[in-house]
C-alpha cells in the first residue's frame, strides 16, 4: 500500500508482523543535539566551580579543603565527558541534547539501547571526533543509509526522531458525495489527506489546490474544495456498499 | 470494507486505554502508577492496536489515523521490547567470574597485547639505565625534572608532582581517576581504527613508562620509585594490557572478520569488547585508591615491596582461576554411546 520512498525512513519489522516506520535523525539535527548538551555540561562545570570559589574564600580555605576541591574537579569533569551521554541513554533512551530536539537512542532492531551499546558508542565518540569536531563521523555518516557514526556502527544504534501525535484531525463537513469510480485507492488517500490539511491551509491555498482536479470534479474555486471535502467525508464514513468483514 | 469513522468508532476506546497504560507505565508520580490489571492488559492490548495498525494501513484509511496508530504503537513497542536485567547482580557475576573468564577466553590476545607493552617497556628501560642521556629523546627536560624530583628521597615534595604544596591524597586520585581510566577507554576506542590506536597507545606507553623507570633506577631513586609504584603497578598495568585486548578485538573485527560482514563482526566483537574495558576501567579504578592512599604513604620499602608482589600475586591469580567451574560430571544416560 505504502510505496518504500527514496528517504531516511528507516524500517522495522516486528514479531507482531507490522512494519514501524522510524525517520533517522541527520548530523544537523544531532549536531545541534551535541552542542545543547555540550552547553550543559559547560554550564554544569562552571557552575560547580563558581560555587566553590564563592563558598571558600582566600580566608577559610586550608590547603586540604583546595585538594579535595580540585580533586572534585578532576572527577567531574570526567564524568561529564564519559559517562553523562553514556548513562542517560542507557537509562532514559536519549540525553538532555537530544531531548529538546525530540531525538532518542535505539538499537538497530528497534528496541531500546542497551547499557553496553551505550558504553560503546559513547565510547567511540574519541575516534569519531577526530580530527576536529566529528569529521570521522560525519564522514561515516555519509556513507552509510542510517546515519550511523563509527560508534553506532559498532554498538548497532541508530538515532531517530521521535515522532510527535499528529494534530486534531477532526474536520468538519457534514456534506456527504459520492465519489466517481474511476478514483482509485491512492487517490481517495490523496482526497483524504487534502480535506484533514484543510485545517492548516488558508482558504486561497485550498482553492488553489482544489483547482489542480478541475478536471476531475468539474469545478472550480471554492465549491471544488467542497466537493473534494464531501468525498473526503463519504470516503470516512458514507453508507457505501457492503463488501463487509468484521473486525 | 468497513469505513474509517466506523473503524475508529469501534476501536477507539481500546486505543485510549492503551494510551492511559503508557503514560502511567511512564509516569514518574508513583500515585499513577499502573495497576497489575493494566499491565496485564498491556500485550493483548498492543498486539490488537499493531492488528488496527495493519488493517488501517492495507484499507487506506486516512494518513492522520495511520500516524497516530503509528505513534501509539512506537511508544508501546518500545515500553514492550526494554531491557529490565539487575544490572547490580549482572555487575557483581562479572567481577566474580565473568570477568576474568572472558580474559582467559582471549588469552592469546591477553598475551599479545602484554609483549606490546612490556618489550617497549623493557628495551628503552634498559637503554635508560645504561645510558643518564637517553631519558631527553623520549621526555623533555621539564617532565625529566619534575619526575626526578618526584622520586628524590631527598626532594620534599615527595610522591607530588609539580612540586604543588596543596596535592593531597584526594587531588591525586581525582587526576588519576581522570587520566588513567581516560586512557583505558581512548585504548578501546582506539581500536576502531584497525587497531592502530590501541597499539600506538600501548607502545607509547610502553616507551614512556619504561624509560622513567631504567632512569630513575640509575639514579638510585631504588626504594623512592619502586616502593611507590609496587602496589598499584599489577593493577593499573594489567588494566592497560586488558584495554589493549579490548581495543585489538575492534581493531581484528575489521582486519579478520572472517565469514562475517565488517560491520557484523564489528557488532559482535564489540560486545565482548565492552566487557573487557568496563572490567580494565573498574581495576584501574581500584588502582587509583590504592595509588592515592597507599602508594604516596611513608611506609618502610619492604612493606611496600611485599604489598605489591602480594597485590601481582592476587591480580594474576584473579585472572587465572576466578570464575572456574568444576568439571561437570557427564550425565548417566549420555555415558553410553551408540548403543
Amino acid at each position: 500500500m505504502y510505496q518504500r520512498k527514496l528517504d531516511t525512513t528507516y524500517i522495522i519489522n516486528t514479531p507482531e508482523g507490522i512494519e514501524i516506520e522510524l525517520s533517522v535523525a541527520g548530523p544537523v539535527a544531532r549536531a545541534l543535539a551535541w552542542a545543547t548538551d555540550f552547553a550543559i555540561r559547560a554550564l554544569v562545570y562552571v557552575g560547580i566551580i563558581f560555587a566553590t570559589q564563592a563558598f571558600f574564600t582566600t580566608d577559610n580555605i586550608d590547603n586540604n579543603s583546595t585538594a579535595l576541591i580540585v580533586g572534585l574537579y578532576s572527577i567531574i569533569a570526567f564524568f561529564l565527558e564519559w559517562i553523562y551521554p553514556t548513562l542517560f541513554e542507557a537509562f532514559t533512551g536519549t540525553t538532555p541534547g537530544k531531548k529538546l530536539l525530540r531525538l532518542r537512542v535505539i538499537q538497530d532492531n528497534g528496541t531500546p539501547v542497551t547499557l553496553p551499546s551505550s558504553i560503546i558508542r559513547n565510547f567511540l565518540r574519541a575516534v569519531d571526533f577526530l580530527p576536529v569536531f566529528y569529521a570521522t563521523g560525519l564522514v561515516t555518516m555519509a556513507n552509510n543509509s542510517a546515519f550511523k557514526r563509527l560508534g553506532d556502527l559498532a554498538a548497532g544504534t541508530l538515532v531517530v526522531h521521535h515522532p510527535s501525535p499528529p494534530a486534531a484531525t477532526a474536520f468538519t463537513h457534514t456534506e456527504a458525495l459520492p465519489l466517481p469510480a474511476t478514483i482509485n485507492a491512492e487517490e481517495r488517500i490523496a482526497i483524504v489527506r487534502f480535506a484533514e490539511r484543510s485545517i492548516s491551509l488558508s482558504l486561497d491555498r485550498q482553492i488553489e489546490l482544489a483547482d489542480l482536479l478541475t478536471s476531475l470534479t468539474g469545478q472550480s474555486g471554492e465549491p471544488a474544495v467542497n466537493t473534494l471535502k464531501a468525498w473526503s467525508h463519504w470516503i470516512m464514513s458514507g453508507q457505501e456498499y457492503a463488501e463487509t468483514k468484521s473486525v | 470494507m468497513l469505513k474509517q469513522n466506523q473503524f475508529e468508532s469501534a476501536h477507539r476506546s481500546q486505543w485510549q486505554q492503551l494510551r492511559d497504560t503508557i503514560a502511567a507505565v511512564t509516569s514518574h508520580n508513583p500515585r499513577h502508577n499502573a495497576s497489575p490489571a493494566q499491565l496485564q492488559q498491556m500485550p493483548k492490548l498492543y498486539v490488537s492496536v499493531c492488528n488496527h495498525l495493519s488493517l488501517a494501513k492495507t484499507r487506506g484509511y486516512s494518513p492522520n489515523l495511520i500516524t497516530e496508530l503509528h505513534t501509539l504503537v512506537i511508544d508501546a513497542h518500545r515500553l514492550m521490547y526494554q531491557h529490565k536485567t539487575s544490572w547490580l547482580q549482572r555487575a557483581l557475576n562479572f567481577v566474580k567470574g565473568g570477568f576474568p573468564q572472558l580474559v582467559r577466553t582471549h588469552s592469546k590476545l591477553f598475551w599479545v597485547c602484554t609483549v606490546l607493552f612490556y618489550a617497549p617497556a623493557i628495551v628503552t628501560g634498559l637503554f635508560a639505565f645504561t645510558d643518564s642521556a637517553f631519558i631527553y629523546r623520549l621526555h623533555d627536560a621539564n617532565t625529566v625534572y619534575s619526575m626526578e624530583a618526584m622520586y628524590n628521597p631527598t626532594s620534599s615534595d615527595l610522591f607530588r608532582p609539580e612540586g604543588r604544596e596543596s596535592s593531597s591524597d584526594f587531588h591525586m586520585f581525582g587526576f588519576y581517576i581522570a587520566n588513567n581510566i581516560g586512557i583505558d577507554f581512548k585504548v578501546f576506542a582506539g581500536g576502531i581504527l584497525f587497531g592502530v590506536g590501541s597499539v600506538f597507545f600501548m607502545v607509547y606507553n610502553g616507551l614512556a613508562i619504561g624509560s622513567v623507570a631504567g632512569h630513575l633506577t640509575a639514579k638510585g631513586f631504588i626504594a623512592t620509585f619502586w616502593g611507590f609504584v609496587a602496589a598499584h603497578s599489577a593493577l593499573e598495568l594489567t588494566a592497560l594490557v586488558i584495554s589493549g585486548m579490548s581495543g585489538l578485538l575492534l581493531g581484528l573485527a575489521l582486519i579478520n572478520p572472517g565469514r562475517r560482514s565488517r560491520v557484523d563482526a564489528l557488532k559482535q566483537n564489540a560486545q565482548t569488547s565492552v566487557k573487557l574495558v568496563m572490567g580494565a576501567g573498574i581495576m584501574t579504578l581500584l588502582a587509583a585508591f590504592v595509588e592515592a592512599y597507599w602508594s604516596s604513604g611513608s611506609w618502610h620499602p619492604y612493606l611496600k615491596y611485599s604489598v605489591g608482589i602480594a597485590m601481582w600475586v592476587l591480580t594474576l591469580l584473579y585472572l587465572g582461576y576466578a570464575g572456574r567451574q568444576p568439571p561437570r560430571p557427564l550425565p548417566l544416560n549420555q555415558s553410553n554411546h551408540g548403543s
